[in-house]
């Protein structure tokens, strides 16, 4: 177990370094530089001090060197567009919000999506498994900016219950969490369908249906556990696109996360917020992949982890 | 099983907790006035800053020697209380009683309270000439004498001073970021920065003419005559800094927790990309006696005898009456990028400005309103704003400098621009309302010609002289390449490139590539010349012609069609920035008319142009050179300003004649705000001084405005 445990967080640690450098090349080839202006040019000499400033005079390899220096250090550098702030600062201000619309949006379509599934399996070609399962189409073909702007409609100008956006109280991010959750419920929604049905039809469920349990005790106590393994295995990649992909409902809901940071810095060649903002989220996806790896190992006794390390 | 299950529920909960901490407990308080700036600003260091989202910070927290008047943005006391204005010499007079603010409170240095003193000015105004600064708006105090002469010494100087460091040490850079903070090298560092600063003082007292007699006196020479120097004072550029908090802070100087401000609001608070709350700055000098002293004085003054300054105080005073009390409380500045997002909040009731309006519905609000008048749109309010959208052209281009002197290029480049309908492409592509452009100097310059500087005036006849230059340049053998035209990756300026694409294909048959690149990717292109045809659009620093000519002279770093005129560049480099001493005698007189009539496209160009007098401009430039040696010295001085303007008009008919670039329009801006809103107007900057605003009889109006807006499909 530790073994495991050691083995991939190494992992973790290779796959974060290998992504930021082939992205610190990356943006390097881009042309272009942080110091270019619209409105007006800046004039040669300033230019030059202000390469100086960031170091962007020396050679490439050596700016690797030293960022990589920084970034084992734990210092991001500094923002080149936002000149006043650093990037710590800037991903400090902005993570935890990115986090935290994540995290509920998660909760809110592991919740719909497991019920819904589990109904829908439990009631099988009724009126619930088809009624259920086309709302689940519906989810996962209608992309996310338009099931916010129906959101907006209905619940802000509507029924006024909602406000509008901004980041302030925990009412805020009910319906951008909401629209975030939507596609994956219905996705987790299918799947735990799929799950739910294999395990019914096993042999140690018959079992405990002959042996006089009540159905929701099958379900709860038995069934249930076998069902959730192939969602469990799709939240790993399903966290990583709720945070990737939240920059729609981020601009729609005007909420101060990641994905807005992200686009701009990478547009104004802003480097190292974009390295910043890269290493933050390889680092969080790689980590969660590695969190679903380990849960395995508590969900499904067959897993074992020493193999697999 | 289940306790796994508990696992996560506690995982679960322990996320919720952390995602709680990020909020501010409780929804803050409403602000007095809410507005929507679109992005957050890259800096609030009034040296550096540039851009339209920092400039609608700045008039908030920020205050230079003067301010602008909210409608017309006329020059109106700032920290100078009064000036006086002797030909070059200008003398400002601070007022003792205009305070550094540090989080709301007055700034103290060693327990005594911090004043702006005309030694702020100088700091502020010497640094923004600093190329470690990296100002982009240093050009502005080039009209001060010596600044811009300070300002290439001390560059050449700072490059010198850097090779010979880095010679001296090999191993490191002393004024880079790898020395700083490294004791080995402290030394060096502070050896470097002392022969920097002692070449710099003395530059700087041999060559500027710039003076502080007391703390509240600033005297400045300017090198030439400047009319819209006044226009200067009040941008924001020019605006003081603290020297203490700046030298100790450094580029951090402007975080929520060091910035040290004189206007007449502060930052309260400060979240990244979301909202800046700016709070009223209790010890602001405009309070209701000041106000009172001051109206009294103005009263005092019979009506025709007021200087416009007095005019415009006036109307302002008894308009909005002192910002202390009346001024609001708080502002709330946001970031919203997402321009339906910020109609909805407008909507909604959260925001009460917003200054961009989603094109998809820009056209049918501007239908609606021609259709059912400005009254039933009472929060929509449009105007013209000093700016130009045109395409460069890059005429260094085999096919743009084909012929003998580029002839044949020059017709071609005439040919694409007369071909443009210009009115069609607003009607049915932008649909904002913009004013289809003639020429480069949009309208509004008081004294300046609106008149068209080619063209017919009707469509027919441009594309009938489109279609016969072409031919032109065909018949003389130059082969016309398929043309690339570049823009940035944009829904609104890909239309415009389609409409001309088809304009060019179908009219001259000249087959067009349309090229749209990222952002970062387009200024480079740009800036490298690595264009055919681009798209590029232009906002006035002030309201003079100058800063939209000066840039197409030879050599300056936004001249990116490279056009390359020395008669066009002695007329802007000369002529009109030292106008006096061209005009000085008769015989300077007469050699500047035969200079201007010697010009190589005279006979064509300029000769015949009429201008809204009913005269041509040869004959009114005959005519007020004439004028000036017949008036006595103390009228020149306006005559001057004619002449200059004058010498504009035939710098740009020069210009476009040649067409190193083809405007298209002029912008409007297209804005909501409650008609509840007083002390708003739109300018032609888009500058709008937050301390003159104030809502109706004090209320500000609540809920949402639905019942304000009609169905546009009616």
């Amino acid at each position: 177990m530790f073994k495991f445990i050691v083995f991939r967080l190494f992992w973790v640690v290779v796959t974060v370094w290998a992504v930021s450098t082939i992205t610190f090349f990356m943006v390097r080839a881009a042309p272009g530089d942080p110091f270019m202006n619209e409105v007006r040019n800046l004039k040669e000499e300033v230019q030059a001090a202000r390469k100086r400033e960031y170091n962007l005079d020396l050679p490439l390899i050596q700016q690797y060197g030293l960022w990589l220096k920084g970034m084992v250090q734990g210092d991001f550098g500094p923002s080149m567009k936002s000149r006043d702030k650093t990037v710590a600062q800037i991903i400090g201000q902005a993570f935890p919000v990115s986090i935290s619309l994540g995290v509920i949006a998660m909760f809110f379509a592991v919740m719909i999506g497991m019920t819904t599934g589990v109904i829908s399996a439990l009631r099988q070609n009724t009126f619930w498994d088809y009624g259920l399962m086309g709302f689940a189409v519906l989810g996962i073909s209608i992309p996310n900016f338009i099931l916010a702007t129906i959101l907006i409609i209905v619940g802000v100008f509507l029924l006024g219950w909602f406000p509008l956006s901004g980041w302030e109280t925990p009412y805020h991010v009910l319906l951008p969490a909401f629209a975030l959750s939507l596609p994956f419920a219905a996705r987790i929604s299918r799947l735990s369908r799929v799950g739910m049905l294999e395990i019914l039809s096993e042999d140690f469920v018959r079992t405990a249906y002959a042996k006089g349990l009540k159905e929701k005790h099958v379900v709860i106590k038995h069934a249930l556990k076998g069902a959730i393994l192939p969602v469990v295995s799709y939240l790993g990649p399903a966290f990583a696109l709720i945070l990737t992909g939240s920059l729609v409902i981020e601009k729609i809901f005007d909420i101060p996360g990641l994905g807005k940071i992200f686009v701009l810095a990478a547009i104004n060649r802003d480097y190292y917020v974009v390295l910043g903002t890269v290493v933050v989220f390889s680092s969080l996806l790689c980590f969660f992949n590695f969190l679903v790896d380990l849960s395995y190992a508590f969900l499904d006794p067959r897993v074992k982890l020493e193999e697999a390390a | 099983m289940y306790k796994n299950l508990y696992i996560i529920l506690a995982g679960a909960i322990l996320a919720l907790s952390v995602f709680t901490l990020t909020f501010s407990g409780s929804a803050r308080n409403r602000a007095d006035f809410v507005f929507n700036n679109g992005n957050e600003p890259q800096t609030l260091d009034p040296q550096i800053m540039s851009g339209q989202p920092e400039g609608a910070i700045a008039v908030g927290i920020h205050e230079g020697l003067t301010g602008y008047h909210p409608k017309t943005l006329a020059p109106i006391p700032g920290v100078a209380e009064r000036w006086e204005i002797d030909g070059l010499n200008y003398t400002f007079h601070l007022r003792p009683d205009s305070y550094w603010i540090k989080q709301g409170e007055i700034f103290t240095v060693d327990g005594k309270k911090r004043n702006v003193t005309a030694h702020d000015f100088i700091y502020s105004w010497r640094r923004m000439l600093h190329p470690e600064t990296g100002s982009e708006y240093s050009f502005l105090v080039y009209f001060i004498e010596g600044c811009q002469q300070y300002e290439n010494d001390i560059t050449k100087h700072f490059r010198a001073t850097i090779e010979k460091y880095d010679k001296l040490y090999t191993e490191i850079e002393v004024l880079g970021p790898e020395s700083f903070g490294d004791e080995k090298y402290k030394d060096a560092r502070e050896k470097f920065l002392k022969e920097l600063n002692d070449y710099r003082d003395q530059r700087w007292k041999e060559v500027v003419k710039i003076e502080a007699p007391d703390p509240l006196t600033l005297k400045v020479q300017l090198r030439a005559i400047t009319p819209f120097f006044l226009e200067i004072t009040s941008y924001y550029s020019l605006n003081p800094s603290p020297r203490e908090i700046v030298e100790k802070y450094g580029k951090f100087w402007t975080q929520k927790d060091n910035i040290v401000t004189n206007g007449p609001y502060y930052i309260d608070e400060w979240k990244f990309n979301s909202y800046i709350r700016l709070r009223k700055n209790k010890h602001y000098w405009e309070t209701e006696e000041y106000v009172k002293k001051h109206l009294g004085e103005i009263r005092a003054i019979p009506d025709e005898k007021r200087t416009r300054v007095e005019r415009d105080l006036f109307e302002y005073y008894e308009n909005a009456g002192a910002f202390i009390p009346n001024g609001f409380e708080t502002i709330d500045i946001r970031a919203v990028e997402e321009q339906i997002t910020g109609m909805n909040l407008y909507i909604n009731g959260d925001v009460d400005r917003i200054r961009e309006l989603p094109t998809a519905i820009l056209g049918e609000l501007h239908a609606y309103r021609q259709k059912h008048g400005a009254e039933s749109l009472p929060h929509l309010f449009t105007g013209t704003y000093n700016s130009v959208y045109y395409y460069s052209l890059l005429t260094t281009l085999p096919v743009f400098s084909a012929g003998e002197n580029g002839e044949l290029g020059r017709k071609l480049r005439r040919a694409l621009s007369l071909s443009v309908d210009r009115k069609t492409l607003i009607r049915l592509v932008t649909r904002g309302g913009q004013r289809p452009a003639y020429r480069l100097c949009p309208p509004g310059i008081s004294g300046y010609s609106e008149m068209p500087c080619f063209g017919s005036g009707d469509y027919e006849t441009d594309l009938a002289e489109a279609k016969k230059l072409v031919e032109e340049v065909r018949a003389a053998g130059v082969k016309i390449p398929k043309l690339k035209v570049l823009y940035n990756t944009h829904e609104a300026h890909e239309k415009v490139a389609v409409y001309i694409q088809s304009l060019w294909k179908n009219h001259l048959g000249i087959e067009i590539e349309l090229a749209n690149q990222e952002w970062g990717v387009y200024l480079d292109s740009r800036r490298t010349g690595n264009f055919e045809v681009c798209r590029a659009g232009w906002i006035g620093d002030y309201k003079d012609p100058n800063t939209f000519l000066d840039m197409w002279v030879i050599g300056n770093q936004n001249n990116d069609p490279k056009y390359n005129n020395p008669q066009y560049t002695k007329i802007i480099n000369e002529y009109c920035a030292y106008l006096s001493k061209y005009i000085a005698t008769e015989e300077d007189r007469n050699k500047l008319l035969a200079d201007i009539r010697n010009l190589r496209d005279y006979e064509i160009g300029i000769k015949n142009t009429p201008r809204p007098n009913g005269k041509t401009l040869d004959a009114s430039f005959e005519e007020a050179l004439t004028l000036y040696g017949q008036l006595p010295k103390e009228e020149q001085m306006q005559q001057l300003f004619k002449i200059r303007l004058l010498l504009f008009e035939i710098a740009e008919q020069v210009m476009l004649w040649d067409m190193p670039l083809i405007p298209l329009y002029f912008y409007t801006t297209t804005q909501f705000w409650p008609p509840e809103l007083e002390g708003m107007y739109i300018n032609s900057k888009d500058f709008h001084p937050m301390k003159q605003m104030r809502w109706k009889d004090g209320k500000r109006p609540t809920g949402t405005r639905y019942h304000a807006f009609p169905r546009l499909d009616n």
